[in-house]
């Protein structure tokens, strides 16, 4: 102790000596908050960011609905050009168009053979049935 | 420090410390009071002002043959919409114009700057004007994204849904159109317009969160009412049969002149319509085609005539039946082709002399077949008629329709047992000579016409619809049927009124008619309904042909001669495409008709040599 501080009243001396070091109470709020608040922060930035992303997937994703719509209406349209073409009136166009040697068949170009031991030896009345159009063999 | 300093410092820190802390209760207590006590309210005004709800539009259902052919589909087209309030700069118009015109050639400049121009002309203000409609799908998407491209505004390019027929005129009056009203395609005739409830569907409603664009936000849909497509439609209709048909009565149209044709296939056992149509016609796609009336108009079912000979058979058959003539009655005629019957005169083409029921009908013998009604008696004859449907309507969905006309028996006056019976003083339908003829072909039993196989909706999947067919014939006796057939194949051999009707390889069973109009109440010479109903093969019919030629003109008039060979290219046609094995080989076939032709001759010489005798003269030799 040097002599400034011998010669300093007790009391004040007292006041002077050096006290034990007390934990600062402010210390351990801001060592609390402070990251709180950090942490808060990047949690806002990053939901910021995560909702700007899925904005884009919505946007991308209405843009495939639409992509999806657009092909299906082409191919209804396709369809229904596939089905003109298919007419009767367009066959013989082309078949006109390109001179096609194709003429109906003559009765003369056709035999009918018949088994005789045919399972199903009756005929049905309908003109479609499987068994008019299967020829029959001896 | 001094000690009062560190005192002022401290307190300081805790005011501004408590301040901070009183900030966060603020806060905390706002957020209570937003999130938990006004949660609701606030949920409900945050969600008023982002959910939307937009309509979920279906697809118009389509119609089909009874093998899946389309014959009425949806067709996405767009339209150009201009509003001249967004781009008011002259400048910007005619570049739009100049664009526009260049990228769709058909579209003239001076005409899209007209229409753009339309507010300044007008001097109104003007939002939504029309640049182009039916515009192909992919092209406008095309244009579409080359605008975005530029960044040019003002252009909204539309979907728009429209029926398309891919087949063109064929089936077209059956079909009938649709016409767009408030942006909703709606049928107005035809098959169209009957079923318009079911084909339309229903459309659904989606609700959902929109973004800042108005885009929806995924995982917010949620739908309130689901829609229903529209139910799809498949007919009896065989689309090659169909095909056939309207080629062969094109060219019975352009050959015989006639003012109208029409014609018609049906099952005998089933009642499907395989093939129905008429000339003139119209094309659907082209409404400029349908500014003819006739072609318009549904004649097959809305115009009734008076058929005539057609209508023989049934008279006879029935006679047949009742056993008031047998197969070898004599039924005499007279020679000099006229009989008076209540003071008034009938008459035949040609001698028929002394002639069985056969010959009767082989010859179409109005005198014959008269006697024959008188026999039966007005009461029996109006009833038979009646069962074979005439006076009622077939009930097919084609409108409009009509049930002809058969008057009662206390409307007749004397003469009408023996005009009825040979198709005058009655009105008919094509559609109801086509059910009568299957009755015929069929055995008696009678038949209820059909065009609708299915009706397929989403829910149900395809549900077909039903047969309706009696189980009891109109004939008591079961080898009158035998005997009408047997009667019916005359009229196509050598010997009959229309030997062009005959199908090598097969036997046919068929009625010619030639009956004159009536115009003005009075019948009109030179003007005919010519007609052949008939099935093929007679003895196993596949199908029933019924075909009219409304006032043919030219050389040949009858129905022998104009109906009676397009019946046999439609069914020799038929049968190659239904694969149906011929009754006989074409050997047999011509030895059959050498035959016929014998007898025909021999009948001939047996008529000549009884009017001879009658005369009191020598028989030939």
């Amino acid at each position: 102790m040097n002599e400034f501080t011998r010669k300093m009243k007790p009391s004040l001396s007292a006041d002077r000596v050096r006290q034990p070091r007390k934990k600062s109470r402010a210390a351990v709020v801001m060592a609390v908050i402070l990251p709180a608040i950090v942490f808060a922060f990047v949690m806002i930035c990053f939901r910021i960011h995560y909702t700007t992303q899925v904005e884009k997937l919505n946007q991308k994703a209405a843009y495939l609905d639409n992509e999806i719509e657009q092909v299906r209406y082409n191919i209804q349209n396709i369809q229904n050009r596939k089905d003109a073409l298919c007419s009767l009136p367009h066959i013989r166009k082309q078949i006109a168009r390109f001179n096609l040697p194709l003429v109906p068949r003559q009765p003369s170009q056709l035999s009918y053979l018949r088994a005789e031991n045919s399972p199903s030896n009756h005929q049905s009345n309908s003109a479609f049935s499987s068994e008019n159009r299967v020829a029959q063999v001896k | 420090m001094p000690n009062k300093e560190l005192k002022t410092v401290f307190f300081r820190l805790l005011f501004f410390f408590l301040l901070v802390i009183a900030c966060f209760i603020f806060a905390g207590m706002q957020m209570y009071r937003i999130q938990i006590t006004r949660h609701d309210e606030l949920l409900r005004a945050a969600q008023a002002q982002y959910r939307s709800t937009m309509t979920e539009q279906t697809s118009m259902g389509e119609i089909y043959d009874c093998n899946g052919n389309r014959l009425v589909s949806n067709k996405f087209v767009k339209t150009i919409i201009f509003d001249p309030s967004i781009v008011p700069s002259a400048d910007d118009r005619e570049k739009i114009a100049h664009l526009l015109s260049h990228l769709m050639p058909e579209l003239d400049y001076k005409e899209l700057l007209r229409k753009m121009n339309s507010d300044v002309l007008s001097g109104k203000k003007v939002q939504y004007v029309v640049l182009a409609r039916d515009v192909d799908f992919e092209k406008a998407t095309e244009i579409e994204k080359n605008i975005i491209g530029m960044h040019m505004r003002g252009l909204t390019f539309k979907r728009v849904n429209r029926r398309f027929y891919p087949k063109g005129r064929m089936l077209a009056n059956v079909l009938g159109i649709s016409y767009i009203s408030n942006e909703e395609t709606t049928g107005v005739s035809g098959l169209e317009g009957t079923f318009k409830k079911e084909l339309k569907g229903e459309d659904g409603k989606i609700s959902y969160y929109q973004g800042g664009d108005g885009s929806i936000i995924r995982g917010t849909v949620n739908k309130h009412i689901s829609g229903q497509s529209g139910k799809n439609v498949y007919l009896t209709i065989n689309e090659p049969i169909q095909a056939i048909l309207e080629e062969e009565i094109d060219q019975l149209y352009a050959d015989t002149g006639s003012k109208a044709v029409y014609a018609a296939i049906a099952d005998p056992y089933t009642g499907d319509i395989l093939a129905i149509a008429q000339r003139p016609t119209f094309d659907p796609n082209d409404r400029r085609t349908m500014k003819d009336k006739l072609a318009s108009t549904n004649l097959i079912s809305a115009n009734p005539y008076e058929p005539g000979s057609v209508m023989k058979p049934f008279v006879v058959s029935m006679a047949l039946d009742d056993g008031v003539i047998k197969r070898d009655t004599i039924i005499r005629t007279g020679f000099d082709k006229t009989w008076f019957y209540a003071g008034r005169p009938l008459r035949d083409t040609h001698i028929v002399g002394n002639a069985t029921p056969l010959q009767v009908i082989q010859h179409s013998s109005n005198i014959g077949t008269a006697m024959i009604a008188v026999m039966l008696g007005e009461k029996r004859v109006y009833e038979i008629l009646s069962s074979f449907g005439f006076g009622r309507k077939t009930g097919l969905p084609i409108t409009p329709e009509s049930s002809g006309r058969l008057n009662p028996v206390k409307k007749w006056d004397s003469l009408t047992v023996t005009r009825i019976c040979i198709g005058h003083a009655i009105m008919v339908t094509p559609l109801q000579l086509l059910r009568a003829y299957c009755m015929l072909a069929n055995g008696g039993y009678p038949v209820q016409l059909r065009m609708i196989d299915a009706i397929e909706d989403e829910k149900n999947g395809k549900v077909k619809q039903p047969y309706l067919i009696s189980t009891e014939s109109v004939f008591k006796n079961p080898g009158t049927h035998r005997e009408v057939v047997r009667m019916l194949k005359t009229v196509t051999k050598p010997g009959g009124t229309s030997s062009q009707s005959a199908v090598p390889g097969f036997e046919v069973a068929g009625k010619t008619g030639t009956a004159n109009k009536i115009e003005n109440g009075r019948y009109v010479k030179g003007k005919y309904f010519s007609s052949f109903c008939g099935f093929i093969p007679a003895d196993n019919p596949k199908f029933v042909i019924v075909i009219t030629c409304d006032e043919p003109t030219g050389k040949n008039l009858y129905g022998g001669s104009t109906s009676g060979p397009a019946f046999a290219r439609i069914a020799k046609r038929t049968l190659d495409y239904m694969d149906v094995q011929p009754d006989m080989t074409l050997e047999e076939w011509e030895k059959m008709i050498s035959e016929a032709k014998k007898q025909s001759h021999k009948d001939m010489m047996k008529r000549e040599n009884d009017r001879r005798a009658s005369l009191g003269m020598a028989p030939l030799q």
